[in-house]
């Protein structure tokens, strides 16, 4: 937990749109540990997504662009690497699972001729060795008849079964990071069980790290060693899973926290909400992009956009309730 | 890793005791199911399968034209001249003693050679064209798709006799007017093709596994958009056959007296009061060839269409 695999810094994305320029990402500055599993959670359209597409730099031009910032792997500078090399590690250094796994393999080729690709194309196996490795791989992921699911098409699947067969494609090449975006939200409450065991179970076989990136809570709370909450293209807090929960700082933390239905609520109880919406980020609220909605709005919030500040060890938030203390 | 291991050693000694057609079996088994389906889907329409039949004669005489045919292509009886069919000539001779069944089996061949030439060259160049365009989208796809337009402006058959104008008189000149004229339409199919699949999200997981945008085109993008390319051919086929044959009537293409079918029809036609049976048969040939390609196309959109599958 000591080693930084990846660090990004003031990562600015945006999305040039006929409406105007979206700023879908506004300074992001994050550390991915080696062998962490860390979570990015927040609503629709925060930015999870486009912050795991920015690091294996798969934004699509046009429209989005990263304008600004740097992310750094092992020393080397993704954003100044050539496309041939990024290709190099795309799916061999990180590798990524999507939300739905059954429209994310291509229909006419079997499940192992897909996984047998990965390998063709990092690793220049043959394909025969490639096909064995790829059985050996959905084997490795728990899969009951490997030979069989390998010789099946994706409609002959489920969902969980391909979803274990999307991270057997994305394990393939042993990946140092492995990038799962929303990987359970199409599955069903007992296969999303069983995937997220999975991954917890080969995330300590296989020691990569696991930038997990969800909007419930639930799922953070299960697999992450730590968790960034984002808000509007701002990582807001940064900290261990632990003091989320049992102390969350940020005044949109403490809402997002407030508002999971607790089981020991009495009946007809209102859920507790954070008033508003998300703000459009073609002109998103100056300074703090939370203050319009937030309760402990102060002045300062509307001028200055706050920093992501370490207030406790290991516990960082971007809020100016606090930061104002330690200055 | 036990797993692993045993999951490999299953795999081992299970392809030690089956032969080399046995693994063939084995390893291509999802797709042996599917092509069987296929078939029993494309039994249930007799209009497909008579389009089959047709067509699966016509390349059989083609093939095997020589051993059919009892008289030479360009073979001459100055003694037998527009005679009327009889046992000697099936289909009677035209106006310089050429047996018009023996010259139908052999235009066949030209006519074949014609329809794969033109079919395959608009297909490769529809499909480069039509992919590139699709995939790349923008000023790219722009461009290619306004050439691809000004192509498709034009009348095929006035262009096309353009092209052979401009070349001189021979098949392959046909062939090249016709191909130049044919491949918008694939062009076009392909990058529609192409606009919907790019959009999907196994194109966007082979770009996350590091594929280059040709892998990805030549891997992910043309197999999906195989069937209407499968299905176009084989509707064109019979139009292109016919479309040369129109060519070679008017008087571009082959050279009178070649037995070629337009041609053939081309030169009965001087006689068709008093000798029927020339452009009779020969017109019947390019009708059947060209209603069989039809019915083929027609119930392969129906078994391909996955829409009307289950």
């Amino acid at each position: 937990m000591s080693e930084i695999l990846i660090s990004i810094k003031g990562l600015k994305t945006n999305f040039y749109t006929y409406a105007g320029v979206v700023k879908a990402l506004d300074g992001i500055d994050l550390d991915i540990y080696k062998h962490e599993t860390l979570g990015l959670v927040g609503e629709t359209g925060c930015g999870k997504s486009v912050t795991a597409l920015s690091i294996i730099r798969l934004i699509q031009w046009p429209p989005g662009r990263i304008d600004e910032g740097s992310i750094t792997m092992n020393g080397r500078d993704l954003m100044k690497l050539s496309n041939h090399d990024m290709r190099e590690i795309r799916g061999n250094k990180i590798s990524m699972i999507f939300q739905e796994p059954m429209t994310s393999f291509n229909p006419v080729f079997t499940i192992g001729d897909q996984i047998a690709e990965v390998l063709i194309l990092h690793q220049k196996m043959d394909k025969k060795t490639a096909y064995r490795r790829a059985i050996e791989m959905l084997a490795f992921t728990g899969i009951p008849a490997p030979e069989r699911v390998a010789k099946s098409y994706p409609h002959e699947l489920s969902g969980g079964m391909l979803q274990r067969g999307m991270i057997s494609m994305a394990l393939a090449c042993k990946p140092a990071l492995l990038i799962a975006d929303e990987p359970t939200t199409a599955l069903d409450v007992t296969i999303e069980a069983q995937i997220l065991e999975l991954m917890r179970d080969l995330k300590t076989k296989t020691g990569s790290s696991i930038l997990m990136i969800t909007h419930d809570l639930g799922v953070i709370a299960e697999v992450c060693d730590r968790v960034g909450v984002m808000y509007a293209g701002n990582i807001i807090e940064l900290s261990s899973v632990k003091d989320i929960f049992d102390h969350p700082l940020h005044p949109y933390t403490i809402g997002l926290i407030g508002s999971i239905p607790k089981l020991n609520q009495e009946r007809g109880m209102q859920l507790e909400t954070i008033p508003g919406s998300v703000p459009n980020l073609i002109s998103p609220p100056s300074g703090c992009r939370f203050h319009p909605r937030c309760k402990k709005a102060m002045d300062i919030c509307k001028d200055k956009k706050p920093k992501l500040t370490e207030i406790e060890k290991g516990h960082m938030v971007a809020c100016h309730l606090y930061t104002g203390k330690v200055e | 890793m036990i797993i692993m291991a045993t999951a490999t050693n299953v795999t081992v000694t299970e392809q030690k005791r089956k032969g080399a057609i046995g693994r063939w079996m084995e390893y291509n088994e999802s797709r042996i199911k599917e092509f069987r389906y296929s078939v029993r889907l494309f039994l249930k329409s007799p209009m497909t399968v008579i389009g089959l039949i047709i067509v699966l004669i016509f390349v059989l005489v083609a093939i095997f034209a020589p051993y059919l045919a009892p008289y030479g292509g360009m073979e001459r009886n100055w003694y037998q001249v527009l005679k009327p069919p009889s046992d000697q000539h099936y289909f009677g001779t035209d106006d310089m003693g050429g047996d018009v069944y023996s010259r139908i089996i052999w235009g066949s061949q030209i006519s074949l050679y014609i329809g794969i030439g033109i079919v395959m060259s608009a297909i490769i160049v529809g499909a480069i064209v039509g992919s590139v365009s699709g995939y790349f989208g923008g000023i790219i796809d722009e461009l290619m798709m306004r050439v691809t337009d000004i192509f498709l402006a034009f009348p095929a058959l006035i262009l096309a006799m353009v092209v052979c104008a401009a070349l001189g008189r021979s098949i392959e000149n046909v062939m090249i007017a016709l191909a130049i004229t044919w491949w918008p339409a694939y062009a076009r199919i392909i990058r529609g093709q192409a606009l919907a699949i790019r959009e999907q999200k196994y194109i966007e997981a082979a770009r996350a596994i590091g594929g280059s945008s040709p892998h990805i085109i030549l891997r992910h993008l043309l197999p999906n958009s195989v069937s209407p390319i499968i299905i176009q051919a084989s509707m064109d086929f019979g139009n292109v056959i016919l479309t040369a044959a129109a060519l070679s009537f008017i008087g571009y293409g082959a050279q009178p007296g070649a037995a070629e079918w337009g041609r053939m029809v081309s030169d009965g036609s001087q006689f068709m009061m008093s000798s029927p049976w020339i452009v009779t048969f020969t017109g019947l040939a390019i009708l059947i060839v060209c209603l069989g390609f039809n019915l083929l196309g027609d119930g392969l959109r129906d078994i391909i269409d996955p829409k009307m599958r289950r």
